[in-house]
């Protein structure tokens, strides 16, 4: 008898998931007084008056860029604002929304749920992930409402969510739907990692959160992708985690130090592990290795295959770069190496992405111009001619000009520069030819520079 | 005692098995995302991504026609990563659908089929796919119509679904809640946002049946075009109401003309079954068989005639 009664809990239990349709009713209503809407607003006679020089040409060329803008957003005041939404994190009244949104402002107003306007300061902002914190100024010191963080590691593709915001203007505005997937990479930058959602995302969701049905914020709304400008259901949110790390740093300091390690990774799939003779396809591979870098002082090479930063699993590509921002500068982290079917492990001292961009790549140069036809493509040597003419600032390998069409594998494109073949340094087409020549296997694996990236590629004969 | 608690149980059980949780959806995306594919012809250039389902454990790939018109070789990508070579089995412009083969003796999940044919106006669904090359994105809604037309191609019966369908979802699934293929989203016909439209199950594997066996698909005609009785054309006609197909044009050698069907005879029977409009006409032709005869009565002039007509092959 008592078992049944567990049995019938358990089920009681299992519905505490169920859905009904006042679910999100009942969440919003609780969950709606965190969420704020933002007006930033840029005075540009302030800015006319104190540094504009009519005379100067530049000051001129942003007037009309300026005034260019005004018309497009249909704005014939003086004063071009920006409008989108927040979302309340502390009683005390910590706001966070997105960087794009607060950009431009001299003033940032802000209004609750129950229709009170307050102004704001901007306390920190990180443009790389496009977040920015601010303050209400609130004179009675109220308590506002504020929302919690969920563990958006948690976030499950499937998973319904909403998304409460200021579309177009409209306050309050609630709109439902599903975590449409992760780890999504949209060309920000290396730190993309967005949740991916269909619940409507428009021009003034900006900033918005997006809740789960805990009504915890799993993410930020950052982004669309739109043919039309409004929600085609492809939108992008800064997954909680993120956000919290991030504001975690701007609380402290107003800005985000991210680490730098210094070498360019790739993901290590089927034919590329086969190649390099791996067990698997953990980890990711190392491709290239800037000189004078963390990494290189730590003794990584390009070929080497890194299994764990700091003890932790590198599960995909985006993992690493995200690993190393969140190490603190100076700081010595222990990464875990594949090399040449040896593990092994080694500490790399940490250093910020400022003082990586300062760290520069010595260059030289060689060779003669031929194109030569080696199985389905051509190739020419890389001449100080090709280089300029192709801005190429890579100084070893041979240029891929061209690829049959009846030699349409994925792995070889036009631009390419072949840097190795079967891990051998090639540096004229002579060599290439040799080494294909005189392979016998029925793969050959490539080490290319595409657009910039050292990536390792399988073509087969 | 325990009769109650046990009715009180199945009843909580029964229950579930048609409510809705917050990760419903995200298990069944777990269980079918294997059988979801990303298709292109190119793999360098993400403008021609589309998406397809596995419809067999050998690897047998459907998709829209249009995601590989004019190649008769595609790239098939898994979602573990794997891409396989596939070629174009055999292909229905009609119904926008292609049968691809992955080169491969690896075994494959595969999806079911719904019975479309038992959809409901507002029952969920939700479709995964490749949306702007965005693989494995899943995307929620419901089912907001059905029988739809849009005269772009030969034969249409489109589900119409609120789900985000964008370029690149083109050829993937859309499935119900029970995890079964419920349509093929057909993202060339985009008319606004929250208007998707997916070609039903039903219609899909009488096409691909069709397709593997003979790599073609017949399609049983008797020259004629029928169209729905609007109010005018039953005033024209003197009709006392609007139920049949309208006959408006009939084809030179066909076996209308020879069993001397005429323009304006409203078809209100066919093979044993009732016509009530145009759709039900095509539906009916299009379950019938090649070379048979089959029964029809038609109206004229308000007088009821039967005729027995030969199925001819549809070119």
């Amino acid at each position: 008898m008592k078992k049944i009664y567990i049995a019938v809990l358990s089920l009681f239990a299992l519905n505490a998931n169920a859905l009904e349709r006042y679910t999100i009713a009942n969440l919003v209503d609780k969950i709606n007084p965190a969420v704020v809407y933002i007006k930033a607003v840029e005075d540009k006679t302030v800015k006319e008056n104190t540094k504009a020089n009519p005379f100067s040409k530049k000051d001129k060329q942003a007037a009309l860029d300026n005034h260019k803008k005004q018309v497009s957003n249909g704005i014939k005041s003086k004063k071009n604002y920006n409008i989108g939404s927040g979302v309340i994190i502390s009683k005390e009244g910590l706001v966070i929304t997105n960087y794009h949104v607060v950009e431009i402002a001299d003033k940032i107003t802000v209004t609750t749920s129950d229709n009170k306007f307050y102004d704001a300061k901007i306390i920190g902002f990180d443009q790389k992930s496009d977040l920015a914190l601010l303050k209400i100024d609130s004179k009675d010191n109220t308590h506002f409402t504020f929302a919690k963080f969920a563990d958006s590691n948690n976030a499950r593709i499937g998973e319904l969510v909403f998304a409460i915001g200021n579309p177009y203007g409209l306050e309050g505005t609630v709109s439902t739907g599903i975590i449409s997937g992760r780890n999504r990479n949209i060309g920000t930058n290396i730190y993309d990692d967005f949740l991916q959602t269909d619940a409507s995302i428009n021009p003034g969701n900006s900033g918005g959160p997006l809740f789960d049905l805990d009504g915890k914020i799993v993410g930020i709304n950052t982004a669309i992708f739109s043919q039309t400008g409004g929600s085609d259901g492809i939108g992008f949110a800064i997954p909680s985690n993120t956000v919290d790390l991030i504001v975690t740093q701007l609380k402290q300091t107003g800005k985000v130090v991210r680490g730098w390690l210094g070498i360019q990774a790739q993901i290590i799939d089927e034919s590329i592990a086969t190649a390099l003779k791996l067990e698997s396809t953990n980890g990711v591979l190392v491709a290239d290795v800037t000189a004078n870098s963390p990494a290189k002082l730590a003794g990584i090479k390009s070929g080497d295959v890194i299994l764990k930063y700091n003890d932790k699993q590198i599960k995909n590509l985006f993992d690493l770069p995200k690993m190393v921002a969140k190490t603190a500068i100076n700081d010595e982290a222990k990464i875990t190496l594949l090399r040449k079917s040896q593990q092994l492990v080694v500490n790399a001292k940490i250093i910020s992405t400022e003082q990586g961009a300062a760290v520069e790549i010595s260059q030289e140069d060689e060779i003669t111009v031929k194109q030569l036809k080696v199985l389905g493509f051509y190739i020419t040597n890389l001449t100080n001619e090709v280089k300029k003419e192709l801005k190429i600032t890579t100084t070893k390998g041979v240029l891929v000009t061209n690829v049959d069409k009846s030699f349409k594998r994925f792995n070889l494109v036009e631009g390419d520069i072949i840097l190795q073949v079967d891990q051998k340094n090639v540096n004229s087409i002579q060599e290439v030819k040799h080494l294909v020549d005189n392979s016998t296997k029925p793969s050959l694996l490539l080490f290319i520079n595409r657009k910039g990236n050292n990536i390792f590629s399988v073509i087969e004969k | 005692m325990k009769k109650l608690t046990l009715c009180i149980l199945m009843l909580l059980v029964s229950f579930n098995a048609l409510s809705l949780d917050r990760y419903t959806i995200t298990n069944l995306v777990k269980q079918l995302q294997p059988a979801v594919v990303t298709i292109t012809q190119n793999i360098q250039s993400s403008n021609s991504i589309a998406s397809g389902v596995i419809v067999s454990s050998d690897g047998f790939v459907v998709t829209n026609y249009h995601a590989v018109a004019g190649g008769n070789k595609a790239y098939v990508k898994l979602a573990d990563g794997k891409v396989y070579d596939a070629t174009v089995v055999s292909y229905d412009e009609k119904t926008d659908l292609a049968v691809l083969k992955m080169g491969t003796y690896d075994a494959f999940r595969y999806v079911m089929f719904a019975n479309s044919d038992k959809v409901e106006v507002g029952e969920l669904v939700f479709a995964i796919g490749s949306p702007y090359g965005f693989e494995k994105s899943v995307s929620m809604g419901i089912i907001s119509g059905k029988n739809r037309q849009t005269g772009k191609f030969g034969y249409e019966d489109f589900l119409q679904t609120d789900a985000a369908i964008n370029p690149g979802n083109s050829g993937g699934p859309l499935f119900n809640l029970d995890g079964q293929l419920i349509g093929i989203n057909t993202a060339g016909l985009r008319t606004g946002n929250g208007i998707g439209l997916a070609i039903p199950s039903n219609l899909v594997q009488r096409v691909i049946t069709q397709l593997k066996q003979k790599g073609t698909v017949q399609r049983p005609t008797i020259g004629v075009e029928v169209a729905d009785i609007t109010r005018k054309v039953q005033t024209i006609l003197k009709l006392n109401n609007t139920s049949g197909a309208v006959v408006y044009k009939i084809k030179r050698g066909s076996s209308a003309q020879m069993v001397g069907l005429m323009a304006g005879d409203v078809i209100i029977s066919f093979n044993g079954s009732n016509v009530n409009n145009a759709l039900e006409f095509k539906k009916i032709l299009e379950h019938s068989n090649v070379g048979s005869m089959v029964r029809m009565r038609i109206v004229r002039n308000n007088k009821l005639i039967n005729y027995k007509i030969r199925l001819q092959q549809e070119k």
